[in-house]
C-alpha cells in the first residue's frame, strides 16, 4: 500500500513520523551541540562557539583510556558472543532433538533477565570460585548478554537459509564443515554482521556489568561516564558522549556500506 | 558405471516413504522415476545422492557398495529442482566450485568452465550473479555445474518444472542429448509423463513408496502392470465387465453391459465368472456404423478437435463416459446427439481383474 503525502491521510502520517523522529533525535542533537557552548556549564541552544571541550575530551587521557578498556571488552565479547551464538543458532535450526526449544529458550533468556540481578549473581560467582581474573570476568558477563542478541539475528536467518545450497555443495565434494564455511557463512554473513555489531554495541554500552566486574583501575567509557556524571556535569562528559553518537554514527555508516557492497567480492 | 538399487526401503517412524526399490540402470541409460506427488520420487534419489541414509536395502555404482559412503564422497552430479545455486558466487564460480573442492588446478579448471559454459550456451554470462540469470539460464548453469565435474552418475530431480512448456520440451531433449553424449548413467525424477517417456531409457512407474512397474515407455504404455499404472501413464478408458468363457489362452468378456469382446492372453486368473475391467486407450478406437458389429454404440457428447486428432467424448449404453481419439476427418459431420460405432483396434483390450 502506498499512500501519498499529499491525501489528508498521508499528510498525518508524515506530521507524526516528523515529531516521532524529532521526539528520538533530538535529546542526540542537544549532546552533541551543547558542549559547543562557551559557558562553563551547559546549555542548549550553545551559546558561543567552541571546540575546547571536545579538546578536552579528546586530550583526557583518563576518557581514552577508558575507551580503549570499552573496545577491547566489546569486540572481544562480540567476537565471542558471535561465534557461540553463530554455532548453537546453526545446532538449533540443523538438528531436531528433544529439548531443543528449551535449549532455544535458556539461550534467549538474558534478554529478560534483568542485568542487575546478572551482576549480582556473577560478581559472587566469580568471588566465590575465583574463576577468571582480570577484564575476562566482564568479558564473560558480556558474553552472556550479548549471544541472545547474535542468536536473535541469526536464527531465522539460518531457519529461511535454503538448505538444498548446502545440499549441493557437498554433492559437489565439499565436506559438512567446508560446505558451512564456503556456502553457509558467506549466504548469511549480512545477518550475522548485524548480530554481532548490535552484540559490540550493547557490550559498549553497557554499565551495570561494567560497574559490577570491570578490572578496578580500568574502568569502560560508559562506567568513567557515568563517575563523572555523579561528580559534576563538566561539559567534557558530553563532549565525550557527543564524540560516541559521532562514532555510532560512523559505525552505523560503515556497516550499511559493508551490508551494500560487501555482499560480493568481485 | 552401472547403479543398483537393491531392496531399497525408508520409512519415517511408521510412514513408508520408499518400500523395497529395486532397479537396476545400466552404463549410459537413464531411469525416470515416475509417479504423484507423495510418492518416494525424491526420497529414492536423495538415497543415492547420500543425502538420507536407506531404512534397508543397498546401493551400488559398478562393483562399489556406496549405502553408507557419505555424500561429498560419491561421485554424483545432482541437479535441484530449486538449482541450489549459490547465490554469492558467479554462474562461472559456481560451476568451477566442484572443481576446486576436486583441487583441479587454476589452469585446467579455467578451460574446463569455459568449455562447459560453452557448452550450454551461457558463454557472456559468466560473471553473472544467479539472481541476475533467467529462469533457463539458471538451470542451465545448474546443469552445467553438474557435468563439469565429470560424476559417474548425474541425478535430475524435476529439474525442469520450473520452466515454461516451451523451453521445458527443448531443454529437457537438450539435457538428454548431454547426457548420451557424456556417457551418463542417470536417475531423473519427474511427476510429468511425456517427459519421462521422451527422455528416459527405462521408467519405474511409483505409488506410495511402491514400484508399480519397471520397463521401456512402449512396455509401460502398451502393458501396463495394473490399473494404476495404465491409468497414470496417457489416457485411458476403463471399461467394467465379467469373463464369460475361456477359449484356450484368449477369454472372452461381456464389457459395458452387453457386449462380448475377446480379450487376448488376459492372465491365467480371468476365469469365467471373474470381475474386472477391460483398459482402452482412446487412440486405438476407431469409429465404425452404429450397428457393425463388435463394436460399442455409443452417443456422442462433444467432440472437440486438437488439431491432428480429434477427441470424441460419448456416452455407452450402460452410462459410462468413453473418449476416442480420431482422425478429424473422421469427426466431421458427427454431432453430439448422433449414435456412433466404437471399434476397438485388435488386441486393444488389457483386462484387469477386479482386486
Ligand atoms: N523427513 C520426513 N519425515 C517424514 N515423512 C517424510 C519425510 N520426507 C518425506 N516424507 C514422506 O515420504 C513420502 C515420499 O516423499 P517424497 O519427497 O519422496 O515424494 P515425491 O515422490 O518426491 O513427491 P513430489 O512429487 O511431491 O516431490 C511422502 O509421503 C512424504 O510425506
Ligand atoms: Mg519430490
Amino acid at each position: 500500500m502506498t499512500i501519498s503525502f499529499r491525501s489528508p491521510l498521508g499528510f498525518v502520517l508524515l506530521l507524526l513520523a516528523v515529531l516521532a523522529f524529532g521526539y528520538l533525535l533530538l535529546p542526540i542533537l542537544v549532546v552533541v551541540a551543547a558542549p559547543l557552548g562557551d559557558t562553563g556549564y551547559l546549555a542548549f541552544p550553545p551559546r558561543g562557539l567552541t571546540f575546547k571541550w571536545y579538546a578536552a575530551a579528546l586530550h583526557d587521557t583518563r576518557y581514552l583510556s577508558a575507551l580503549a578498556v570499552s573496545l577491547r571488552i566489546a569486540l572481544t565479547s562480540a567476537l565471542i558472543a558471535c561465534t557461540i551464538g553463530v554455532a548453537a543458532a546453526y545446532g538449533l535450526t540443523r538438528f531436531s532433538f528433544p529439548g531443543r526449544r528449551l535449549l532455544e529458550a535458556i539461550f534467549l533468556s538474558p534478554l529478560i533477565l534483568p542485568t542487575l540481578v546478572l551482576a549480582v549473581g556473577l560478581t559472587l560467582f566469580f568471588t566465590r570460585t575465583g574463576l577468571l581474573v582480570g577484564s575476562w570476568k566482564l568479558v564473560a558477563a558480556h558474553v552472556i548478554v550479548c549471544t541472545p542478541y547474535v542468536l536473535r539475528v541469526s536464527l531465522p536467518v539460518l531457519r529461511r537459509f535454503d538448505r538444498s545450497l548446502e545440499e549441493a555443495a557437498r554433492n559437489l565434494g565439499a565436506s559438512p564443515v567446508m560446505a558451512f564455511f564456503l556456502v553457509v557463512l558467506p549466504v548469511v554473513r549480512p545477518g550475522i554482521v548485524a548480530g554481532t555489531v548490535l552484540a559490540f554495541i550493547t557490550s559498549f554500552d553497557e554499565v551495570v556489568l561494567a560497574l559490577f566486574l570491570a578490572e578496578p583501575g580500568a574502568p569502560t567509557l560508559p562506567v568513567m561516564i557515568y563517575s563523572a556524571v555523579q561528580l559534576g556535569f563538566e561539559p567534557s562528559v558530553a563532549a565525550v558522549s557527543g564524540l560516541l553518537v559521532l562514532a555510532t554514527l560512523g559505525l552505523m555508516i560503515l556497516y550499511h556500506l559493508l551490508g551494500t557492497f560487501g555482499g560480493r567480492r568481485n | 558405471m552401472d547403479i543398483q538399487l537393491q531392496n531399497l526401503r525408508k520409512t519415517y517412524g511408521s510412514a513408508v516413504a520408499v518400500a523395497d526399490m529395486s532397479a537396476k540402470i545400466p552404463q549410459g541409460r537413464m531411469l525416470a522415476l515416475l509417479g504423484p506427488s507423495g510418492c518416494g520420487k525424491t526420497t529414492t534419489l536423495r538415497m543415492v545422492a547420500g543425502f538420507i541414509a536407506p531404512t534397508s536395502g543397498s546401493i551400488r555404482v559398478g562393483a562399489t557398495d556406496i549405502t553408507t559412503l557419505p555424500a561429498h564422497k560419491r561421485d554424483t552430479g545432482l541437479v535441484f529442482q530449486s538449482y541450489a545455486l549459490f547465490p554469492h558466487l558467479s554462474a562461472a564460480e559456481n560451476i568451477a566450485f566442484g572443481l576446486r573442492r576436486r583441487g583441479v588446478a587454476r589452469a585446467e579448471r579455467e578451460q574446463r568452465v569455459t568449455a562447459m559454459l560453452d557448452k550450454l550456451k551461457l558463454s557472456g554470462l559468466a560473471d553473472r550473479l544467479p539472481r541476475q540469470l533467467s529462469g533457463g539460464q539458471q538451470q542451465r548453469v545448474a546443469v552445467a555445474r553438474a557435468l563439469v565435474i565429470n560424476p559417474s552418475i548425474l541425478l535430475l530431480d524435476e529439474p525442469f518444472s520450473n520452466l515454461d512448456a516451451k523451453l521445458r520440451e527443448s531443454t529437457g531433449l537438450e539435457m538428454s542429448r548431454l547426457q548420451r553424449e557424456f556417457g551418463l548413467t542417470s536417475i531423473f525424477v519427474t511427476h510429468d509423463q511425456t517427459e519421462a517417456m521422451s527422455i528416459a531409457d527405462t521408467i519405474a512407474v511409483m505409488k506410495d513408496g511402491e514400484l508399480q512397474q519397471i520397463g521401456s515407455a512402449s512396455e509401460i504404455y502398451e502393458r501396463p502392470a495394473n490399473r494404476f499404472v495404465a491409468d497414470f501413464i496417457g489416457r485411458a478408458n476403463f471399461l467394467a465387465g465379467r469373463i464369460l468363457r475361456r477359449e484356450g489362452q484368449d477369454a472372452v468378456a461381456e464389457l459395458a453391459a452387453g457386449l462380448e469382446m475377446r480379450l487376448l492372453d488376459p492372465g491365467a486368473a480371468a476365469l469365467p465368472g471373474a470381475q474386472g475391467e477391460a483398459l482402452l486407450r482412446p487412440e486405438a478406437i476407431a469409429l465404425a456404423d452404429h450397428a457393425s458389429p463388435g463394436s460399442f454404440k455409443a452417443t456422442v457428447e462433444q467432440i472437440s478437435y486438437q488439431g491432428a486428432i480429434a477427441n470424441l467424448h460419448a456416452r455407452l449404453a450402460d452410462g459410462s463416459a468413453i473418449v476416442a481419439s480420431v482422425p478429424p476427418e473422421d469427426a466431421r459431420g458427427l454431432a453430439p446427439g448422433k449414435l456412433v460405432g466404437l471399434a476397438p483396434k485388435p488386441a486393444a483390450l488389457i483386462w484387469f481383474a477386479k482386486s
